[in-house]
């Protein structure tokens, strides 16, 4: 599935994202700011058979303004940014010495988040059902015609464990603050 | 490693996967590229989960996830022919499956692990109207576009311009006999269609299943006639599986040997089952090989062109054949267009193609 996924304490955090919703710079705000593991920046594993989101830890990219952002965090270390590609300016974080370290943990998730980047926003966060959530996600799935019956199963599984929020946010601090009361309520 | 014994591994695993039960993760992951490149991944993957045996962890994922596509392949199939039969159901007349989807919904040992990627029928030749019509009526679509090539299969070939669904996407190819209506040999279909059963399935009346003989009849046509191979080593495999499955019958050999003798393809199977023998050891008895022979039309040695042939069908685990698996590749492939039509028909066609295809290419654009 093409979602964010970051997991602290053995749970995983997943985000899926639409392309321009924030994700990327969200979860290279959470590993380096917040010491979240980060299992991937863009692609979900569900391993169908143990429930549990396999890591795949790779360089986070980041596009345009965001470069901006992630380049004033600390210990970050940024590739070559490369300008004018289709997608405008791009750059690559490398992945958090520790994130790679935990490549081979698994994780059930715990929360799904959907994130949005609305400039200038005030923060908001709405709860949203398991149905819309699946809807959503299922959009985002790269896979799901041929896994079938069994990746059903696994999505369904997958949500019945986990809480499911929309939230808009303005700023990087916003998005942070918004995480963190999600995760530790 | 090379191609022969990259594929000699993946063919003696196959036979007996417990032969791999304490190999390493580098063995694993040249069998796994090796199988999937021959597209016998999933077989491979059905016969090591039968078997008990798992692969190294990595591995096994792949395997998993070809466990997996053949099973959702066999789901989407039994759907695509319940499609068919409601399309075709009215004209009243039979509709052979042939080749992957005949093996699934037979119930064919052949077809477990089996991926695929098109469904194959053959009809009547004179009911080739009015099958098209109500399959357009349906949702498929022809995908060549040019009158030339449309032209070329309507009057040449032994099928249709590939068709695909609308909706699904899904290929399906429409024979009206086995062997290009211009090739050397000119088996009959009509004797195909009269052989064939009826499926056993609920609801599926309108379609039928060739005979075990002729099932394997037309897998060898097939493979021996292509001009590509990549899934060469997949088709041989189906062939020497079915043959051990039918094999055993009383009179499968007598039947078989006539049914092949009867629609001119002496010739073509008896090369096929030689190559079967050399690959896969598969049992046939020597009786049937002297007899096919005796019923050749142009009796000639076969031994160059079956290590051509054994050349060009082998796999290995990287992306890049030699000079000596390319060659027989490109011979393979110029004798399939020799055997598809006469020299100055394919002079013909060749000629025509390589016109419309400087047609197309577009000139450069003015300078404003």
């Amino acid at each position: 599935m093409h979602a964010g996924l970051l997991a602290q304490s053995g749970h995983a955090l997943m985000m899926p994202g639409f392309p321009g919703a924030g994700k990327s710079t969200l979860c290279a705000s959470l590993c380096l700011l917040e010491g979240w593991q980060l299992l991937s920046d863009e692609l979900a594993i569900l391993d169908p058979g143990s429930g549990l989101m396999q890591p795949h830890p790779r360089p986070i990219s980041v596009k345009n303004t965001s470069i901006d952002v992630v380049t004033t965090f600390p210990q970050v270390r940024l590739g070559p940014v490369y300008l004018d590609t289709r997608k405008g300016s791009i750059s690559h974080v490398a992945c958090p010495p520790n994130s790679v370290g935990a490549s081979a943990l698994a994780a059930p998730v715990r929360w799904v988040v959907f994130p949005r980047f609305e400039e200038g926003s005030a923060p908001r966060c709405d709860e949203t059902s398991r149905a819309e959530a699946f809807a959503l996600i299922s959009e985002q799935s790269f896979n799901k015609e041929r896994m079938g019956e069994v990746g059903f199963e696994a999505l369904c599984n997958m949500l019945t464990a986990a809480d499911c929020f929309q939230i808009v946010y303005g700023s990087t601090a916003d998005g942070l603050r918004l995480i963190r009361d999600i995760t530790q309520r | 490693m090379t191609a022969a014994s990259d594929s000699a591994q993946l063919i003696t695993v196959l036979g007996d996967p417990t032969i791999a039960l304490s190999w390493d993760e580098g063995r694993w992951s040249a069998l796994v590229t090796t199988a999937r490149s021959a597209n016998l991944l999933g077989a491979l993957a059905e016969r090591m989960q039968v078997a008990g045996v798992s692969a190294s962890r990595s591995a096994q994922r792949h395997l998993d996830g070809a466990l997996q596509l053949s099973s959702r392949q066999r789901q989407s199939v039994l759907w695509e022919v319940h499609q068919l039969q409601r399309a075709l159901e009215q004209l009243d007349m039979p509709v052979l499956l042939l080749k992957g989807a005949a093996y699934v919904i037979a119930g064919h040992k052949v077809a477990q692990g089996r991926l695929f990627g098109d469904i194959d029928i053959l009809v009547p030749r004179a009911a080739l109207g009015d099958v098209e019509s109500r399959l357009m009526l349906n949702g498929w679509v022809s995908a060549k576009a040019s009158s030339y090539d449309q032209r070329y299969y309507r009057q040449w070939m032994h099928e249709l311009p590939p068709m695909t669904h609308i909706h699904r996407g899904t290929v399906l190819d429409v024979h009206h006999t086995i062997l290009p209506l211009t090739a050397r040999n000119s088996p009959e279909p009509n004797q195909i269609i009269a052989r064939s059963t009826q499926v056993a399935l609920p609801g599926l009346s309108a379609l039928h299943i060739p005979c075990p003989e002729d099932l394997v009849i037309h897998s060898i046509t097939h493979l021996v006639h292509e001009g590509e191979l990549h899934n060469g080593l997949r088709d041989l495999r189906d062939i020497d599986c079915m043959l051990r499955d039918f094999g055993d019958a009383t009179a499968f050999w007598e039947r078989f040997t006539i049914c092949a003798g009867g629609n001119d393809l002496a010739e073509p199977v008896h090369f096929g089952l030689q190559l079967a023998r050399r690959f896969f050891g598969t049992p046939v008895p020597e009786t049937v090989l002297v007899e096919l022979a005796s019923m050749r039309r142009a009796p000639r040695s076969s031994r160059l062109l079956q290590a051509v042939f054994a050349k060009a069908l082998l796999h290995d685990n990287t992306d890049k054949p030699d000079w000596a698996s390319n060659l027989a590749r490109w011979l393979v492939y110029a004798r399939a267009h020799a055997l598809r039509m006469p020299a100055p028909l394919l002079v013909r066609h060749l000629a025509i193609k390589a016109w419309m295809g400087w047609r197309t290419i577009p000139s450069e654009p003015e300078a404003p």
